[in-house]
């Protein structure tokens, strides 16, 4: 008897054409790698749950016992953007900006924020497009903010060093 | 001693950035700096052996200045921060891919866990010298080490493990073949049965393959190290920087690839009289190793 089953499915299902904001942020952590000898380290995890991704981006100083400052937290859902910004740097951004009081999020603060905002959320959390998260990604790694820290990070592994010259 | 790693089952997509291309197999490095300036030794050695694991002892040198001077060229090696103080861990393979199961001040036990490859235990250890114990205290710090390798073996459910470090004993002394130790045996035959039971308990075997080279007819020198007690007893040269395979790695630890360097490309780390030369390089030699089966590979 013949196979008379149709597979439905899309055949392109593995087309790599996709680029997801974890992709977008995983390319620049393996630059700082490159840049700072491993020394300094992206570190981008992504985990999965009910309809949500949420994205954790981190810097990580292995040689400082391990070190991890979290640069920011992000959700997407399956169409991948809009993107919400949870916690992170953008908020001491906007600090700078509006010279507004700083909130850094707790775990739970992410939560409620987000049952809050589910329809919909503060436009200033919301990143619409690729393109748009491109740029705001390049605003974040290029800030002030993130100046300071990654100098404060180098300062600190040098204040380590025995040897004249480390990551010139 | 402190427990500790990231829980890998509870995220997916995890990972630092790191490059890509190495060979399917992974090649080991020991080597006790005796606190000695030795950095460009190093780097040296870990370029013209390819070096994927590097565990260093008695370093002279803080993570950032061992990372920046071994990175120099391309960033290639992450330093893996660990609980021992005593040991640094650099290795080519990505910290995602690295587990720390059990640390004390002088060991590191990590599990490494990388895609396509079955797991594999690393025991990293620098134990306390004659300078700090005696014989008694000595044998107590390898079968206490032992101990914590059978429980980490036991959490993560295989005996793929190799044990690495300055075990500051010979291969013969208690503390390595004692069952309730390291037992660690010279036959990779007798490594080859399910153990040795003693009194009712099993204690799995070591294949210790660093008795192949002592003395005068093995490849390179006689000993990891020199000493020449002015005691009555003295064997000159010693073994007290080892490597111990679990039996279920011997099939992929080629002996003959396991080596004593006399000599880092063209710097002779012997003097004339063929004693390590402290003056050029540590008092201890560098060990070398390989681990080629495919399922460990690298990546």
């Amino acid at each position: 008897m013949p196979d008379t089953k149709k597979d439905f499915w899309p055949p392109d299902i593995f087309a790599d054409d996709v680029r997801t904001p974890s992709a977008i942020l995983r390319e620049q952590a393996l630059l700082l790698g490159s840049k700072t000898r491993n020394l300094i380290m992206g570190e981008v995890q992504t985990e999965g749950g009910d309809d949500w991704f949420t994205i954790r981006f981190y810097l990580v100083a292995p040689v400082l016992d391990g070190y991890r400052y979290k640069v920011c937290v992000l959700r997407h859902d399956i169409s991948l953007f809009p993107v919400y910004i949870l916690q992170g740097l953008t908020e001491r951004l906007q600090t700078e900006q509006n010279a507004g009081v700083e909130v850094r999020m707790s775990p739970v603060l992410i939560e409620e924020f987000y049952s809050i905002h589910r329809d919909s959320p503060p436009s200033n959390y919301r990143i619409e497009s690729e393109a748009d998260f491109v740029t705001w990604v390049e605003s974040l790694l290029s800030s002030q903010e993130m100046r300071r820290v990654l100098k404060h990070l180098m300062a600190l592994i040098r204040s380590n060093s025995v040897l004249p010259a480390i990551a010139s | 001693v402190a427990h500790g790693g990231a829980d890998f089952g509870a995220d997916f997509g995890l990972l630092y950035g790191y490059t890509e291309g190495a060979e399917p197999r992974m090649n080991f490095a020991f080597w006790n700096l005796n606190r000695k300036p030795l950095i460009e030794h190093v780097v040296r050695l870990a370029e013209l052996h390819s070096i994927d694991v590097l565990l260093l002892a008695e370093s002279p040198y803080g993570a950032g200045d061992l990372l920046s001077a071994l990175n120099r060229a391309e960033a290639v090696f992450y330093f893996i921060s660990g609980a021992s103080d005593k040991l640094q861990f650099v290795t080519r393979i990505p910290p995602v891919n690295i587990k720390l199961h059990i640390g004390g001040p002088r060991f590191m036990i990590r599990e490494i866990l990388t895609p396509g490859s079955l797991p594999l235990l690393i025991v990293a250890a620098h134990l306390p010298g004659k300078m700090d114990s005696d014989d008694k205290s000595q044998a107590s710090e390898c079968i206490e080490l032992a101990r914590d390798i059978r429980e980490a073996e036991s959490k993560v459910g295989h005996e793929r493990t190799i044990l690495v470090g300055d075990l500051n004993v010979d291969p013969f002394s208690h503390g390595v073949v004692a069952s309730n130790g390291f037992n660690g045996v010279m036959s990779r035959q007798i490594a080859d049965s399910d153990g040795r039971t003693v009194q009712g308990r099993r204690f799995p075997f070591f294949y210790n393959p660093m008795w192949s080279l002592y003395g005068d007819h093995s490849r390179g020198p006689c000993g990891s190290y020199f000493y020449n007690s002015s005691n009555h007893l003295s064997y000159y040269w010693h073994m007290i920087d080892q490597v111990l395979v679990r039996p279920a790695l011997v099939p992929a630890f080629p002996v003959d690839r396991l080596q004593i360097l006399d000599r880092i490309g063209s710097t002779e780390l012997l003097t004339g009289a063929g004693r390590p030369d402290r003056n050029i390089g540590s008092d201890h030699l560098p060990l070398l190793f390989t681990l080629n089966d495919e399922t460990i590979g690298v990546r």
